[in-house]
């Protein structure tokens, strides 16, 4: 068989799932806010938060044995410190796939609930322009900028709670077992002419096993039909990460969103 | 059910917007102490120049942390804090009110009057014409009744709101003075500026690629903890008009940080003089911003500078080749010593 045959062979092997008879498919996206903090020593020692954007697009397919999940986030805030000349533009990108096996289906207060676990594999960047406002300008100045680049192999468990048919609550938790973290040198790096200084960003850095790089994602969502095929969803998600290297970095949203999902 | 539900995520969703503080741990106090704590902290740990540096930091934090407490004013904390960094005698150490209303710069030689050079009195003394090119950062023009030419650039920066290319504009005045027997190229009063701009200028003026400097970057916390070595390197560029003949550049002890490269660049051509004085002595690069809980600025440098045998020029400078200093009394009298020295080398035959 050439490489190609087995590649055909392992995509049937991944498609075919998603479309039994009994499976149920969503896909669709959402935006809301998010609630960002950060503390990152290496770019300040000041605490900066606020209120931004968050937003995201999903996949989900719940097959009777298990389910996929494919998810692509994306986040923004402008957030802000207790002095008020100090400012931090951030975002925050992602994608996850996870796939997890129906390991229990009890029942709960005559509903069906699905118990799975299994794993995800997901890479997330998240980059912080720390400014400071400078009059002779009068605008804001680069003060520093930090970022994490994050990929790894979670360990994932989620619990459904099925209300009717199209309706659910469910919940899903992620943490990291391996990863490979990025993160910016020491000190800066430049190149002299401070455009492009620090922050020639490495895709790829220190592997890290759990609890090194600990992170915690969890998400809960409700979803409802709305009309014909379409369902409405509400999320909210808890995201904590602490990281050590080059000096700590701790960050936590707490997003909350709406979304429409197609639903077959 | 969906009551229990709903109960359920307003107590997860309360639960954990309310405890920032343990998950990032306490916001830092807004306290005097706290304010000088991190400020003393983030230089223990980043600042580079330590290692030429004879100052004992701990016992400097010990010093200045006493004299203040939670009643403390900002003003008082002001000034405790700069001189706390006035230790350091470094002009790239900085500090800056949350306003932008005061400024303090660690070096002593940043506290005393620029009064040894009038640009001026070159102009009128010296000069016949005169044509400004490089966004006004360049200028230039003909020793009156000479074949010596003579530049000014007044720094390495870049204008606000503008990039690097002003320093091209380099070309236009080596290539008018193209026919001199030698130029003068005049950095006193430059407080530097950029590393690019400075080597695209030099590299009119040199004739092989030049390593003038080493620098190391800090890559821990401790006062030694330093990377290999980054090799500084000017070089040639093709194309360019090229003045390879009689070269004096004036420099004097307001002539800092980027200008010292472009001095010492000079100090590895056969065919030039430094004459002046010496130079300032700021010797950190690649600047670093620390953000303090009264909303104050430090800026520090984090790589240590120093020649390829390991010497380092911080807080000393670079000795003139030919020692002339102007007084202000010179100035005054119409007379600048540092310009008579350069022609002097220059039409000596």
């Amino acid at each position: 068989m050439n490489p190609k045959q087995v590649l055909s062979k392992l995509s049937l092997l991944f498609f075919i799932p998603l479309f039994y008879m009994n499976a149920q498919n969503y896909v669709g996206g959402g935006f809301g806010g998010s609630d960002f903090h950060i503390l990152d020593e290496h770019a300040s020692q000041l605490i900066f938060g606020s209120i931004g954007i968050a937003s995201g697009i999903q996949f989900i397919h719940k097959g009777e044995m298990g389910l996929h999940n494919v998810e692509i986030s994306y986040y923004n805030n402008y957030l802000s410190s207790p002095s008020s000349n100090f400012n931090t533009e951030s975002w925050r990108a992602g994608i996850r796939y996870t796939y997890m096996l129906l390991a229990a289906n009890p029942e709960l207060f005559g509903k069906t609930c699905g118990v799975y676990f299994g794993g995800s594999v997901g890479t997330f960047f998240s980059r912080q322009d720390y400014y400071y406002y400078y009059k002779p300008a009068e605008a804001n100045a680069v003060a520093d900028v930090s970022w994490i680049w994050s990929h790894s192999v979670d360990i994932s468990a989620e619990f459904d709670y099925n209300i009717a048919e199209r309706e659910y609550v469910s919940g899903q938790i992620d943490m990291p077992l391996l990863s490979n973290i990025s993160r910016p040198e020491y000190s800066s790096s430049g190149d002299y002419n401070y455009s492009e200084n620090t922050w020639k960003i490495k895709m790829f850095g220190t592997t890290e096993l759990f609890p090194n790089n600990f992170s915690l994602d969890f998400h809960l969502n409700y979803q409802r039909p709305l009309y014909w095929n379409f369902n409405i969803q509400f999320s909210y998600e808890f995201y904590y990460s602490f990281y050590n290297k080059p000096s700590d970095i701790r960050m936590y949203a707490n997003n909350f969103c709406g979304g429409l999902f197609y639903c077959f | 059910m969906k009551k229990l539900l709903s109960a359920s995520l307003i107590a997860v969703v309360l639960t954990i917007c309310g405890c920032e503080k343990m998950l990032l741990g306490p916001e830092p106090d807004n306290t005097p102490q706290n304010n000088l704590d991190i400020l003393w902290k983030t230089l223990d740990e980043n600042y580079a120049l330590f290692p030429v540096k004879t100052v004992n930091w701990d016992s400097v934090h010990q010093f200045y942390r006493a004299k203040l407490n939670n009643s403390t004013s900002e003003t008082d904390s002001w000034n405790v804090t700069c001189n706390m960094l006035s230790n350091l005698d470094d002009g790239h150490v900085h500090l800056v009110n949350a306003d932008n209303t005061q400024a303090y710069n660690s070096s002593r030689i940043a506290l005393r009057k620029p009064d040894d050079f009038s640009l001026d009195l070159v102009k009128s003394k010296y000069l016949s014409s005169v044509k400004i090119i490089g966004a006004g950062q360049i200028l230039y023009g003909k020793v009156t009744n000479t074949n010596i030419g003579y530049i000014y650039i007044s720094s390495f920066g870049n204008p606000l709101g503008s990039g690097s290319n002003w320093a091209n504009d380099i070309d236009i005045a080596v290539q008018e003075l193209s026919a001199c027997d030698g130029l003068i190229i005049d950095i006193r009063n430059n407080g530097g500026g950029l590393v690019v701009t400075l080597r695209t200028i030099v590299a009119d003026f040199i004739d092989h690629d030049i390593n003038y400097f080493d620098q190391r970057a800090k890559t821990g916390p401790g006062h030694n903890e330093f990377g290999p070595p980054i090799h500084l390197l000017a070089g040639r560029s093709s194309g360019r008009p090229s003045f390879t003949k009689k070269l004096a550049l004036l420099t004097n002890r307001f002539s800092g940080s980027a200008s010292e490269h472009f001095t010492q660049i000079f100090k590895n051509l056969s065919y030039a003089k430094q004459i002046g004085d010496t130079t300032f002595g700021a010797f950190g690069d690649i600047i670093n911003t620390i953000e303090l809980p009264f909303g104050w600025t430090c800026t520090y440098p984090c790589r240590l500078t120093t020649t390829p045998e390991g010497k380092c020029f911080e807080g000393i400078g670079i000795v003139p080749d030919i020692l002339a200093e102007n007084t202000k009394n010179d100035i005054s009298a119409g007379r600048d010593i540092a310009m008579n020295a350069a022609l002097a080398y220059l039409t000596w035959k």
